[in-house]
């Protein structure tokens, strides 16, 4: 026999792999000291500053929120407390002609881009304005002239969706990225797979963002995968994968340029995990104390993304407590008004729930909507309409 | 005009919280945000925080009580409003507070909650039995229906007290109050099972507390325990003298120890003898099953500022003594402090309960359901002993053992104290079993 015989044929010509990195990519150490100056560099400083007061105000909204929650006056919250770096990083990363697909908890992407305050205060209390129009729980907002497309309950539904609208621009010539956000937990579902490999083999200029958070709501990571990272099965969707650390706001920015330029470039997805920790509950209804201990919660604290970034400017002279505590007024008093005003409008029209679906209404909602239009005006129930 | 606070539902689809803790009074003058009570529902333990600024004119429930959602909690005022008292919520405003009293339609005499007790009065009476019919729903929550399976009682034949005919805690547990006597009546009274238990009658100079909390878990669990099992404590002397010096010579050479690690050592040993399986082990009665637990972990019960907590020291069999010394420091600490987590609560396969100086002579422990036995430690003293005729001085400590006679034999209980005894008296066999 030849020694021929044991090769087996190639089926196609590939290029060189891309990389797959299991080291930490860091551009500032948790104390705020530099690790990668370069980089730093080539962010101006007055954007620093924008990017930690963004990221502060976020704090003081999601304070807010989850009071008004628990004084019944919306239905539900989620909070990003810990995360921010994880959502105005990839904000600030992209351009405005791409397209974003949020989780749940990436408020940034949505106050960063320019969807309006009012209108995303008015989404957690579900008034006439609200883009969903009352049809979604609280923090399940949409922001369309933002490029950001509405968020789903069910988790990782948005990555296939994600790939599909990547593929979309490169079939027609559009140079837009498009990136998805979701959480270590949401990796074990069926559309992580379906979306990661197609991207990988039709090159979709796709990021997959995975925000690894430690828990999904109360199962920790190690019961989610016995791997040690997620961005390890980069390799067999035979895709770009990078780890970062998800508290250190620029090298998340930095990770997310890099697989911009790459996708750009025609090479295809990148799979980013980002280490993180979520202080916060996972929502309103969950309650941390029951599945992990408050040595793990202070050891987080610890390694926020804004102190982080605090004790960098205030080295480089940029901030300052005065600074802080202005802040902290000027958004407590912004969500405070904004809210008041979210309360004050009525709640969507009733008959609106019959818009939407089909572009012409047919018959048979013509029909329900007269019946339903009838049965309000005969005061048989009382509806709070207004 | 009042404002009227209802109970918002702060975790998805939750009907019901049990208001622990008010965080202000009637009278009050309170801000926006300013903490107005804790609650506790099935999902979330939550500070409640005022959405208005005002006085607090009216709170119209207490510590305790079961609050359903959208019930009015508080009135508030806004502050210099003439207005001050509020008129009371409509009826379908304020669904009834679960009751922890009868209400008046089943119990003649029934005080009412402002009415303060001057005369002795009947507060306790004996709930009316179930009159739905056949097709009726029971009305209950889960949690309710969890204790009346643990209880081993027909939620069925309970009449509700609560809104809308609900059957509450306070309605199970009065019934399984009532079966329970009723089966222990002597004969004379059996024919007459309605007769009331018996009454607590209230002076003024008394006090009446509500059973909330921490210590309504504790009861709720005891009690189960006692309903279901059958208890037998069994009682024999050990000679602590040699782990006595083994303690000394190990604290001088810097490992502070106490004697627990030596016993939770020697109870392991004993436990993973196949002789004694059915003590390191879980008994569900219902299904007809007992499990055998394959791993080794202790409850340690520890007293704390609001009662009696049970931390886990997990593989006890695997760890080194100097592990078992940092692991009992660091659970003691976390149960005063109430910062250990439910994960470090909940496990156990077998409990040691210790009363160190309090320790007395002999106790007759409650086993921790649904394990089927439990070691009481008491007090270590020097005590005469005779040894080959001798009189000598010996450091002596009577153990209490209780097993659940239901599955424990008296002779295989007798034998493990025995065990546990020999280990600890020649430390030298028990070091030989170590692993």
């Amino acid at each position: 026999m030849s020694s021929a015989a044991h090769t087996l044929p190639t089926v196609s010509t590939l290029q060189s792999a891309p990389t797959v990195s299991t080291e930490l990519l860091q551009v500032m150490a948790p104390d705020g000291s530099v690790v990668d100056a370069a980089f730093i560099a080539t962010i101006p400083e007055a954007d620093l500053i924008r990017l930690y007061e963004a990221m502060l105000a976020q704090r003081v909204y999601d304070d807010r929120m989850i009071k008004m929650q628990r004084q019944g006056r919306l239905g539900f919250y989620l909070a990003c407390t810990g995360e921010e770096a994880c959502s105005y990083g990839p904000a600030y990363a992209l351009e405005a002609r791409d397209w974003f697909y949020p989780a749940y908890r990436e408020p940034g992407i949505a106050l960063w881009r320019g969807m309006p305050f009012q209108a995303w205060v008015d989404n957690m209390v579900g008034n006439c304005d609200d883009p969903a129009k009352g049809r979604q729980m609280p923090v399940h907002w949409t922001a369309r002239a933002q490029n950001i497309v509405s968020i789903s309950s069910p988790v990782g539904t948005q990555i296939p969706q994600c790939t599909g609208s990547a593929y979309a621009a490169k079939l027609m010539g559009h140079d837009a990225v498009s990136i998805c956000f979701f959480g270590e937990g949401t990796s074990s579902e069926g559309d992580f797979h379906v979306g990661l490999n197609f991207a990988g083999v039709w090159k979709s200029p796709a990021i997959f963002f995975c925000r690894n958070n430690g828990y999904a709501i109360s199962t920790p990571f190690e019961k989610t995968t016995a791997a040690a990272h997620i961005v390890l099965r980069a390799h067999g969707y035979g895709i770009r994968g990078v780890l970062v650390d998800g508290n250190d706001v620029l090298a998340v920015i930095k990770a997310v340029r890099d697989a911009a330029d790459w996708a750009r470039a025609g090479n295809g997805p990148t799979l980013i995990e980002a280490k993180t920790y979520r202080i916060a509950a996972h929502s309103t209804s969950d309650d941390p104390s029951s599945y992990r201990s408050r040595e793990e919660e202070a050891l987080w604290a610890e390694l926020c993304p804004l102190k982080r970034l605090r004790a960098y400017l205030e080295t480089k002279g940029l901030w300052d407590e005065t600074k802080e505590q202005a802040c902290v007024d000027t958004s407590s008093a912004r969500i405070i008004a904004a809210l008041t005003i979210a309360e004050s409008k009525p709640h969507p029209a009733l008959d609106t729930v019959f818009d939407d679906v089909f572009a012409e209404r047919p018959a048979h909602l013509d029909a329900q909507l007269n019946a339903m239009t009838a049965h309000v005006a005969s005061g048989e129930s009382d509806y709070r309409a207004g | 005009m009042a404002f009227e606070f209802k109970l918002p539902d702060i975790g998805e689809g939750v009907v019901e919280g049990e208001l622990v803790k008010w965080l202000v009074a009637e009278g009050d003058a309170v801000e926006e945000d300013t903490p107005l009570f804790e609650v506790l529902t099935d999902k979330v333990s939550a500070v409640i925080p005022s959405p208005r600024k005002g006085v607090v004119a009216k709170c119209y429930f207490e510590e305790g009580d079961i609050v359903p959602v959208g019930a009015v909690v508080l009135a508030i005022t806004a502050a210099g409003d003439a207005d001050a008292a509020p008129s009371a919520p409509t009826a379908a405003e304020k669904p009834a507070p679960t009751p922890s009293a009868p209400t008046a339609t089943t119990v003649p005499i029934a005080p009412t909650a402002a009415t303060p007790i001057a005369t002795p009065q009947v507060v306790a009476a004996l709930p009316a039995p179930a009159t739905r019919t056949a097709d009726e729903r029971i009305r209950a929550t889960p949690a309710t229906r969890k204790l009346a399976r643990t209880l081993g009682v027909d939620i069925g034949r309970i009449a509700g007290t609560g809104d809308h005919g609900r059957v509450t805690r306070e309605d199970v547990q009065n019934w399984a109050t009532q079966v329970a006597q009723a089966s222990e009546a002597p004969a004379e009274n059996a024919a007459k099972p309605a007769s009331a238990p018996r009454a607590i009658v209230v002076s003024a100079d008394d006090e009446v507390r509500k059973i909330i909390g921490l210590r309504r878990r504790i009861s709720d669990n005891m009690r189960a325990s006692k309903a279901k099992s059958a208890h037998f404590t069994y009682v024999d002397e050990v000679d602590f003298t040699e782990i006595s010096k083994l303690k000394r010579a190990l604290r001088e050479a810097g490992l502070r120890t106490t004697y627990l690690p030596f016993v939770m050592k020697a109870v392991v040993t004993a436990l993973k003898d196949p002789e004694f399986e059915m003590l390191n082990a879980w008994t569900d009665y219902d299904a007809g099953t007992i499990t055998l637990k394959r791993s080794y972990h202790l409850g340690i019960a520890a007293a704390t500022d609001a009662g009696l907590l049970v931390p886990v020291v997990f593989d006890v069999d695997k760890k080194s003594m100097r592990t078992l010394v940092d692991e009992l420091g660091e659970v003691g600490e976390g149960a005063r402090t109430s910062a250990l987590p439910v994960s470090r609560l909940s496990g156990s396969t077998f409990t040691i309960t210790s009363l160190g100086k309090l320790g007395g002579m002999f106790a007759t422990p409650i086993i921790n359901a649904p394990e089927t036995a439990i070691l009481g430690l008491h007090k270590i003293e020097k005590r005469p002993v005779v040894v080959n005729d001798q009189i000598v001085i010996r450091e002596r400590m009577y153990m209490s053992c209780s097993f659940d006679h239901r599955m424990i034999d008296g002779h295989i209980g007798a034998a493990f104290v025995q065990q546990v005894k020999t280990l600890l008296e020649s430390p030298g066999l028990l070091m030989a079993e170590l692993a």
